[in-house]
C-alpha cells in the first residue's frame, strides 16, 4: 500500500518533467533552426515566392527560378555567339528535339533545372549526368572531346556576361560564379 | 507448367510493346505549336561594316522574334522566334535583303546534333526513350 502511494506520488512530478523537458527542447530547437538557418543561394535569388511568369503571364514560378532561368537564357544567346565554346551547343540549333519542343527549350529547361537544385532549390530536380559524367566522352558519347581549362574559362566568362544582362548584383554574381568553380575539377579533364 | 510460361511471357511482351509505343507516341518529334521558341544562328560577312546594336534594333522589330544578340567580334548573330509564327529562312532573306549582304544560317545536322550539348539529353529517360525510338 505505500509503495503504490509512493508510486503515485512520484508519478504526477515525473510526468511534469518529462513533459517539461520536451516543451523546453522543442522550444530550444525552434530557437535553433531560426538562429542557424542561412538563406540559401538560391533563396537570395529570390527563392520559391509565387510570381507571374513573364514568358506565360497565365502561369506562375517561382522568383528564384524565374531569376535562373532569366540568366541561362542570356547566358545562352552569349555562348551561342560565342565560337571559342559553341560548337558544343550546336543542339541549341535544332528546331525540334521530342515533341513539340526545341533544342534551345530542352537546354534552357535542363540548365535551369540544373543550375535551380545545384542553389538550393527544393521544388525541382535535375535529372541529367553527374558533372564529371557528363563532360567525359567515355560515358557521354555525346561529348565529342575533353573540355579543356580554357573552355571552362570561356563558360565562365559567358555566364557572367548573362548574369550582367539580368542585372544581378555583383555580390550574386560572385557566389554564382563561385558554385560554378567548383565544378572545374569535373568538366574539365584534359 | 509450359503453357503458364508461355502466356505470361506473351502477356509482358505484349505489354512491353504497348509500354514502348506509348513513349513512342508521346515524345515523336512533333510540329511546334504556339509555345514552341527556337533558336537560329545567321553568320554576317566579317567585312560587312555593319553596326551590331542597329542589327540588334532590326531584328527586335521583326514580328515573331522574341530576342537576339550579335556579337561583333565573332559576326554571329542568335535570335529566338516562333517557328509558327515565322521561318527562319525568310528572316535571313529580309536581312540579306534590308543590309545588302549574304549571311548564312548555319543548320546543324544529324552528325552535330549528336556531340556537344553535355546537360541536354543525358538522362536515362531520353537514352531509353532514344533506344526505343531506334526501333520504330
Amino acid at each position: 500500500m505505500i509503495t503504490r502511494m509512493k508510486i503515485r506520488n512520484m508519478f504526477l512530478p515525473a510526468v511534469c518533467l518529462i513533459l517539461g523537458a520536451a516543451w523546453m527542447t522543442s522550444c530550444k530547437k525552434d530557437h535553433n533552426d531560426t538562429m542557424t538557418a542561412t538563406p540559401t543561394l538560391y533563396d537570395s535569388l529570390g527563392g520559391t515566392a509565387m510570381v507571374s511568369d513573364p514568358a506565360n503571364p497565365s502561369m506562375k514560378i517561382e522568383q528564384g527560378r524565374l531569376g535562373i532561368r532569366s540568366v541561362v537564357d542570356s547566358t545562352i544567346f552569349v555562348i551561342a555567339a560565342d565560337t571559342n565554346i559553341n560548337g558544343y551547343f550546336k543542339v541549341l540549333l535544332s528546331e525540334v528535339t521530342s515533341g513539340n519542343t526545341s533544342g534551345f527549350q530542352a537546354l534552357e529547361k535542363n540548365l535551369t533545372d540544373f543550375f535551380c537544385v545545384a542553389t538550393g532549390a527544393r521544388n525541382f530536380t535535375y535529372s541529367g549526368k553527374n558533372m564529371h559524367d557528363a563532360h567525359d566522352p567515355a560515358t557521354n558519347p555525346r561529348m565529342n572531346g575533353k573540355a579543356a581549362s580554357d573552355d571552362f574559362d570561356s563558360f565562365l566568362v559567358d555566364l557572367v556576361a548573362g548574369a550582367k544582362k539580368n542585372g544581378l548584383p555583383d555580390n550574386l554574381i560572385g557566389r554564382v560564379g563561385a558554385l560554378v568553380e567548383t565544378l572545374r575539377s569535373q568538366v574539365v579533364q584534359r | 507448367m509450359i503453357r503458364l510460361v508461355r502466356w505470361t511471357a506473351g502477356v509482358s511482351g505484349l505489354l512491353v510493346a504497348a509500354l514502348a509505343l506509348h513513349v513512342y507516341w508521346v515524345t515523336r518529334p512533333g510540329k511546334p505549336d504556339a509555345h514552341t521558341l527556337a533558336m537560329a544562328r545567321f553568320d554576317l560577312p566579317s567585312r560587312a561594316p555593319l553596326d551590331s546594336a542597329e542589327v540588334m534594333g532590326w531584328f527586335s522589330r521583326q514580328p515573331g522574334l522574341t530576342h537576339a544578340l550579335v556579337n561583333p567580334r565573332t559576326h554571329i548573330a542568335v535570335f529566338t522566334y516562333y517557328p509558327v509564327r515565322v521561318s527562319a529562312d525568310s528572316v535571313l532573306a529580309h536581312f540579306n535583303q534590308a543590309y545588302g549582304v549574304r549571311a548564312s544560317r548555319v543548320v546543324p545536322g544529324e552528325e552535330d546534333l549528336l556531340s556537344g550539348c553535355p546537360v541536354a539529353g543525358t538522362s536515362r529517360t531520353y537514352r531509353v526513350v532514344q533506344s526505343i525510338r531506334r526501333l520504330f
